[in-house]
């Protein structure tokens, strides 16, 4: 807040002083305007009421003076009547117009004076004029002299009345709030000083204005004060949480609507093995870091539409020099009412879920050859079947028996025997389709192949069958002992045509490899 | 009859108190010598007279004014029943033609005796009686009739 000066000039005293002496003026020339004026019209009423009674006053003695024709009467009162300085000229007119006597002899355009001079005997009976000029420019400076002392007293009475309201307005009103003005201006909020009143604006308007404000600055402060402690409290929550939130062992992450990361700790960035540079500038969070996008999406879906919190494990995408895959436990949380963003943790599992799937490879998997072991196989031999039927697609299912693998065990020991088998078994992988072919050790040197989508008519299976009569019987280079030999004798059977029972095709193929070894063995029979 | 003419009676009784008590409505005589030519004086011209704005009879002649002493009976009166003033306004008025200088008031009579004599002797003489002049040698040119004052 920045401090609004006074503009010189446009102070509370300078425009009390310039409205009260422009106001002044004013009426003071409106006032003096009309004072001359009644004062012009009060003179010249008055000289003219003045004429008028003189000449009422000397009426009798005039009408003597008429009446006995005594001229000396007649001029020694007009000589008083002309020595009055507003008189220009005074005659006598008898009522023939002829005139009896004369004074003065000024010429003015004031209107003529007539006082009718009656008989002193003759009841009403006019007897002569006595006629009376006023003397105008000694009328008009008498007018003058008074409208000029009348307007010098509105002036004065109006100057004298504008010092007092200035001096009452200045000491009432404009100074206690220049003064106010100025200890506002330098009071800093916040703090307990206070705004002084002086005990003449104890109980007015000024007062109460102090009171009011001085009020206002306490209740400020006091919430100000407890704005203060409010904000350290939640300053210190927030360093709380904000700690919590850094430190967290948990990747902390907040989506926007979009999938686009908004916030996350730093923690999050180590769990997904990206700075968080790379991470921001890669499109999407969620494109970016998940190896199947869709599957995050579809969570926070759910979060949205549920609100409720929901979690999944993860794969994540592979990170440039990252090795191996890695996972993370996400759980997704999306707040109520929001609908905006979406907040998430994740969790790094990805040692967790490496033994998992270490102990299932374990559990699935011959541990000599790597082959998918007896039940692994029994399994997959299941879905096999299962499939055949579902969707009417044949499946071929092929015995392999070593021939000649116990005298290998048996003259040069299980070492060199397991080095046979391992050989095999890769020469079998070698053979078969990768992604959609079995390939598993049931026990011994009984070995089973499966092929997805082989019928008995299929050019693959006479294929694929001798091919693995030929990798088998390949020789194998065992150090310190020289080439040793195997055979293998091969029983077809195929699904769903020979069985629709695993039980049923490992019976027929066994049956098939039996024959095989009765009649010579290294060959393959189809069951009939 | 006899109620008649008691009440007859009782009038003149009062008649007589009336008379004895308040001195009876008398009129003033203005008299000239009897050898004067004039014969008569209207109202108007005896006031132009006694009060000095006229000098001189209606055939040009000079006309001397006598007038009664101020405490002679009958003068306020006279002087009322002439110009309508009371003795107050009639000195005032002569007060201010003396005042100028120019003027004076007529001559004052000791009584009405000394005017009879005087104005039977002096042709230009005029004055006034509260009487009816019984003397042949006076003439009567004006009768005022006294009113209330």
């Amino acid at each position: 807040m920045t401090p609004v000066g006074v503009a010189p000039g446009r102070g509370l005293g300078a425009r009390v002083m310039l409205l009260v002496l422009t106001g002044t003026a004013l009426f003071t020339l409106l006032a003096g305007l009309v004072a001359w004026w009644l004062g012009y019209q009060h003179a010249v009423e008055q000289n003219r009421h003045t004429l008028a009674s003189l000449a009422q006053a000397v009426e009798k003695t005039v009408a003597t003076g008429v009446y006995a024709r005594d001229n000396v009467l007649l001029g020694e009162l007009l000589d008083g009547l002309a020595g009055n300085p507003g008189v220009a000229r005074v005659l006598v007119r008898t009522m023939q117009g002829e005139v009896l006597l004369r004074r003065g002899n000024g010429g003015s355009k004031a209107p003529l004076l007539r006082q009718p001079v009656l008989s002193p005997f003759g009841m009403h009976e006019p007897l002569a004029q006595l006629e009376l000029l006023p003397d105008e420019p000694s009328i008009a400076a008498e007018a003058r002299a008074e409208a000029l002392r009348l307007t010098a007293l509105m002036g004065g009475v109006a100057a004298l009345l504008a010092l007092t309201l200035y001096a009452v307005t200045a000491s009432l009103v404009s100074n206690p709030i220049i003064r106010l003005a100025r200890a506002l201006q330098q009071l800093v909020p916040g703090t307990p000083l206070r705004l002084p009143v002086s005990a003449w604006n104890q109980h007015d308007e000024v007062g109460q204005l102090v009171h009011s404000t001085n009020a206002l600055l306490d209740a400020h402060a006091q919430a100000l004060l407890r704005e203060r402690a409010l904000r350290a409290e939640v300053e210190a929550l927030e360093a709380q949480y904000r700690r919590v939130f850094d430190a967290s062992s948990a990747g902390i992450f907040v989506l926007d609507r979009e999938g686009r990361l908004v916030h996350g700790n730093p923690n999050v960035f180590t769990v997904l093995g990206r700075s968080e540079q790379a991470v921001r500038t890669q499109g999407r969070f969620v494109d970016t870091v998940f190896a199947e996008p869709a599957m995050a999406l579809e969570l926070i879906d759910a979060s949205r539409q549920r609100g409720q919190v929901v979690f999944a494990d993860l794969a994540l995408a592979a990170a440039p020099g990252g090795e191996g895959p890695r996972w993370v436990h996400c759980v997704m949380s999306a707040p109520a009412g929001d609908g905006q963003t979406v907040e998430g943790v994740l969790f790094d599992i990805t040692k967790r879920k490496s033994s998992e799937l270490a102990a299932r490879y374990q559990a699935e998997h011959d541990s000599l050859t790597a082959l998918k072991n007896r039940a692994a196989s029994h399994a997959m031999i299941d879905r096999l079947v299962q499939e055949s039927i579902n969707d009417d697609q044949p499946f071929a299912l092929l015995l392999i028996d070593l021939d000649g693998f116990k005298q290998i065990n048996d003259q040069h020991g299980h070492l060199v025997g397991d080095q046979v088998l391992t050989t095999c078994a890769q020469a079998m992988l070698g053979v078969v389709r990768r992604g959609s072919d079995l390939v598993g050790r049931l026990g011994g040197d009984e070995f089973v192949v499966a092929l997805r989508g082989v019928g008995s008519d299929h050019p693959l299976l006479d294929a694929v069958a001798s091919a693995l009569l030929a990798a088998i019987g390949r020789p194998v280079m065992v150090e310190g002992v020289g080439e040793v030999w195997v055979g293998a004798s091969i029983g077809i059977a195929v699904g769903p045509r020979h069985g629709r029972t695993r039980g049923e095709l490992v019976q027929r193929a066994d049956r098939a490899l039996y024959e095989v070894k009765a009649s010579g063995k290294n060959a393959y029979v189809m069951a009939c | 009859m006899q109620y008649f003419r008691l009440l007859r009676c009782v009038l003149a009784v009062c008649l007589l108190c009336v008379g004895l008590v308040a001195p009876a409505w008398a009129d003033f005589y203005v008299v000239v010598q009897s050898a004067h030519p004039q014969k008569s004086l209207t109202q108007q011209e005896a006031v132009a007279l006694f009060m000095g704005r006229s000098r001189q009879f209606a055939n040009g002649e000079l006309a001397i004014v006598f007038d009664l002493a101020r405490e002679a009976p009958g003068r306020a009166a006279f002087y009322l029943a002439l110009t309508g003033m009371t003795p107050a306004q009639v000195n005032s008025y002569w007060a201010r033609l003396m005042f100028a200088g120019q003027s004076m008031p007529p001559q004052a009579l000791p009584d009405e005796q000394a005017m009879t004599n005087l104005v039977k002797r002096n042709p230009n003489a005029i004055g006034w009686l509260s009487k009816e002049p019984a003397d042949k040698g006076l003439r009567t040119l004006l009768v005022l009739k006294e009113t209330a004052p």
